[in-house]
């Protein structure tokens, strides 16, 4: 019996750290409706993030994430004025840039795992703390919850949090309550950002990872995203938990080679037939 | 003196041009009301002057300075506010939210306090729906909490399309009775209407918009007795 309520912790925690990594993509998603296709890759930058910062500062993941949530939000600010503020700026609705937002995330995504692999080459990393795997299961968890708490208590209490809802609703109503909207964007876009290289971060510290890890956590950011409708936090934690139950139980029954193929038919199913998330969500 | 002066503007939709060549001016404290049939141009006008549109030729002058090329959150900073048409409230955020939003500069926010006060004196329906999700709010409601967003915002001038579209004439009535006290307490306001002779009747000055050009003006008493303000409509 007490290997299935370990598994349903294991689940649950595993399943909380996910939701962080995908509460970064549903962000940009519900405000700029771009699908960030290089959130992969700046998980995976987390990840190094925490190894080298441990390597050469020693300073643990758990207290280099608040370093990473800055870096990341730096780097996704920049990021948007290189690879989207053009594209993004000049149209008139959100399905004019649909596709060339994909093409422009698609290659930061790769400029970013290029640069990866051209240092780290695909070696296996990981990071030994003096922590047992559950502790560091359990430390990455209270994290995700309290950056989740804080990020809803950013978009629910603050004038710039509402804002943020306002752009994401409609923005040309925005503009006209005096928002710079073209800021709100770039700080979403630096927020999402922030929270996968966050998330890539305190989960280099329960898994091995290498250059190439962020594709799986992408895609597990994806079937999250879907299950809890995009756009919609509290589906986000839901779809994350669920997530995380699901591989931990069904690796009790079957091989864990398994886990992306059942990953990939949940995400067809639910586009097939629940397109808006199990929760509804936005659109 | 004028506070706002639009000279020659000239608007374009891609490669469609919308307005050829429009003037005006709205004096301060006054209501001017601009009026035309649909398809005129008065709302391009007013995205425009807001600043909506990419391609804009003219002046757009507001307070003596030229203010054509400032983003639109700049020109909501120094006090120019539209109230848009079909109210494009949040429809996610409560109608607290959506008021809070509306004082989103910073001298706003100073006195978001008292303006909402002053929001709830004009417009107790709203405060009854406080915490609720302005997308569950009637049609009237909704232009309630467009307006009242409007007055957050401390306007010096304060642009109105069609308050009065797509309500029922009992509530047409009572928004322009909102209209007439907000003109009674000096707000400078700017009234795009298809309503005319509601529009007229309040109005002190009145400009008639067609095809992309003003074709008449006058005070509102002397427009309302126009065979060309007649012929505009019924033309339609």
């Amino acid at each position: 019996m007490s290997i299935y309520i370990d598994t349903l912790i294991n689940g649950i925690l595993i399943g909380l750290i996910y939701s962080l990594a995908a509460m970064g993509l549903a962000l940009i998603w519900g405000v700029l409706k771009v699908i960030n296709l290089s959130h992969g890759a700046f998980i995976t930058l987390g990840m190094f993030f925490a190894y080298l910062v441990f390597k050469y500062f020693h300073i643990p993941p758990y207290i280099s994430v608040f370093l990473a949530l800055i870096v990341g939000f730096i780097l996704g600010f920049i990021s948007y004025f290189i690879a989207l503020h053009r594209i993004v700026s000049k149209a008139k609705s959100f399905k004019e840039y649909e596709l060339s937002s994909l093409l422009s995330t698609f290659s930061l995504s790769l400029i970013i795992t290029g640069i990866l692999l051209f240092i780290f080459a695909t070696t296996p990393m990981a990071i030994n703390l003096p922590l047992s795997l559950f502790q560091t299961k359990l430390l990455a968890s209270i994290f995700s919850i309290i950056f989740t708490v804080a990020l809803g208590l950013f978009l629910y209490k603050t004038y710039l949090g509402k804002a943020i809802r306002a752009v994401s609703q409609n923005i040309d109503a925005a503009k006209l309550m005096g928002i710079n909207t073209t800021l709100v964007l770039a700080i979403s876009f630096a927020l999402g950002i922030a929270l996968a290289m966050g998330a890539g971060n305190l989960i280099a510290m329960v898994f091995p990872f290498s250059s190439l890890s962020g594709a799986s956590y992408e895609l597990k950011s994806f079937i999250i995203c879907v299950i809890g409708g995009l756009g919609n936090p509290i589906g986000t934690i839901i779809g994350g938990i669920l997530l995380g139950l699901l591989e931990n139980f069904f690796g009790l029954f079957f091989n864990q080679g398994f886990v992306p193929f059942i990953e990939f038919t949940i995400l067809i199913l639910l586009l097939l037939f629940k397109p808006k998330g199990l929760f509804g969500g936005s659109k | 003196m004028a506070i706002l002066e639009v000279k020659n503007l000239k608007a374009y939709y891609d490669e469609v041009q919308i307005l050829w060549g429009v003037n005006f001016k709205v004096e301060k404290g006054s209501l001017t009301t601009i009026l035309g049939p649909n398809g005129a141009g008065k709302t391009t006008t007013l995205k425009a002057i807001m600043g909506l549109l990419d391609k804009v030729e003219g002046e757009i002058i507001f307070e003596g300075e030229n203010i054509k090329n400032l983003p639109p959150y700049k020109r909501v900073e120094r006090g120019l506010v539209l109230v848009p048409e079909g109210r494009m409230i949040f429809p996610e955020l409560t109608v607290l939210e959506n008021l809070e939003i509306g004082a989103y500069t910073s001298k706003a926010r100073k006195f978001a306090k008292k303006n909402l006060e002053h929001v709830f004196e004009l417009f107790p329906r709203l405060k009854e729906r406080i915490h609720q999700k302005a997308g569950t709010l009637s049609g009237g409601e909704q232009q309630m909490l467009a307006i009242g967003r409007g007055i957050m915002a401390c306007p010096k001038l304060l642009i109105l399309d069609e308050p009065s579209l797509g309500l029922a004439p009992k509530l047409v009535l009572s928004i322009f009775e909102i209209i007439k006290k907000l003109k009674e307490e000096g707000i400078t306001l700017l009234l795009v209407e298809q309503n005319v002779h509601l529009a007229l009747n309040i109005a002190d000055y009145g400009y008639i918009l067609e095809n992309g050009k003003i074709v008449d003006e006058g005070d509102a008493k002397k427009l309302e007795n126009d065979p060309k303000v007649l012929e505009a409509y019924l033309g339609i």
